[in-house]
């Protein structure tokens, strides 16, 4: 659509791009996910020079979810208990989520977003162990995997609103509503903010390619793309967070991940227990 | 009739007599309750002294057979409606039917 007074792809893009990033400490510690060198002083130095970054590790560490007798009062003592990558993945999902609070206005609704995000992160933490791909950049993926939809509904909330009724009109997926209103769907503006914030590769494999047809020979030549995909739609099945349809399930993704229903049946129980334990500790 | 379901209450929800469904651990992997166990008021506050948020339990509940299939109902239809946009049969079929087993075995007698 490009009649006047309406936003174009493009001025949607330049928009997209001008909003602000996660803070660049969360940027900087998402990026190391890949990193095999990365090391737990490194960690523990960037959180420790970032005093609200730190005051919110201390808080969640000590939260009735790890349930640490005594208490943790330093991040180092905090890695040591907990292990480097369970404090780097709670930093990533935590400032992540903080962002998409901070900057919630216009058409925006966080906590269902949050949710979603949370849900889909479960499933592909889960999942990502039996395929051996990493799970904590699974968990980050999915934390992201939408951040295009977020751009959609700050930058253009009114367009956005249009798409949420066609959608409901029309009783169809977000993507067909969002490409029949805007010419665009969230997966191509979420790629362009992913690569603009320089996030890895995995991540912007996973934003650009979570959606994917049944049928269609769809390949986005990526892993974590692939997995990001199955575990939304695993998401939408088990209703983790508000979920009002499921959408097409690519098998051709399950086959390159070489993962089976049989394989992942047994495992939605423990999917169940880790969204509830996430959505509490992130409060959504 | 009674039928057992299980559920993840808040510690502070805990009463004596309520069954542990799985093992209460800490962060560290360390089992504190084993399940199987028959909670006591004294259970409980050594658990709250250790911060423990929230355990699995296991409950007696009274329900007639036709509340349990009203129930049963009530989630295939949720299934019928988070699917009807998809082919019932294919992949999609046997994802519905696989869902679909899951919520009805947490309601079976």
């Amino acid at each position: 659509m490009n009649t006047p007074g309406v936003m174009t792809i493009n001025d949607i893009l330049e928009k997209a791009e001008r909003l602000p990033s996660p803070p660049g400490t969360i940027m900087n510690i998402i990026r190391t996910l890949e990193d095999g060198d990365a090391t737990a002083e490194q960690l523990a130095k960037q959180i420790e020079a970032d005093v609200g970054l730190l005051t919110s590790v201390l808080r969640l560490v000590n939260s009735s979810h790890y349930a640490i007798s005594g208490g943790v009062t330093s991040i180092r003592q905090a890695i040591v208990m907990l292990g480097f990558e369970a404090i780097r993945n709670l930093v990533c999902i935590n400032g992540i989520s903080d962002y998409f609070h901070r900057n919630s206005f216009g058409a925006f609704n966080y906590e269902n977003f949050v949710r979603h995000s949370i849900g889909v992160g479960c499933v592909a933490k889960v999942f990502a162990k039996s395929v051996s791909l990493n799970p904590d950049t699974a968990f980050v993926a999915a934390m992201l995997h939408d951040v295009g939809q977020f751009a959609l509904a700050i930058t253009a909330p009114n367009e956005y609103r249009v798409v949420i009724e066609h959608m409901k009109k029309n009783d169809c997926h977000v993507v067909e509503a969002e490409l029949a209103v805007l010419g665009v769907d969230h997966t191509k503006i979420g790629g362009h903010m992913a690569k603009h914030w320089q996030l890895p590769e995995a991540i912007c494999d996973a934003i650009v390619g979570h959606h994917q047809t049944s049928d269609s020979n769809t390949d986005y030549g990526s892993s974590m793309a692939d997995l990001t995909h199955v575990a939304e739609v695993f998401a939408h099945a088990l209703e983790l967070g508000s979920s009002d349809q499921v959408p097409l399930l690519s098998d051709n993704a399950m086959l390159r991940l070489r993962l089976s229903f049989q394989k992942v049946s047994k495992s939605f129980g423990k999917i169940e227990e880790e969204y509830a334990d996430y959505a509490q500790m992130m409060g959504v | 009739m009674t039928i057992i379901r299980v559920k993840l209450i808040p510690l502070a929800n805990a009463s004596s007599g309520m069954v542990l469904e799985k093992d209460v651990q800490n962060s560290l992997g360390q089992v504190l309750l084993k399940s199987g166990i028959v909670l006591s008021e004294q259970s409980i506050s050594g658990l709250m002294k250790k911060n423990i948020g929230h355990i699995s339990v296991l409950y007696q509940e009274t329900c007639s057979e036709e509340e349990l299939a009203a129930e049963r109902i009530k989630a295939s239809e949720r299934i019928n409606h988070l699917f009807r946009n998809v082919a019932q049969d294919g992949t999609m079929g046997v994802l519905r039917q696989m869902i679909l087993d899951y919520r009805l075995e947490k309601l079976s007698s």
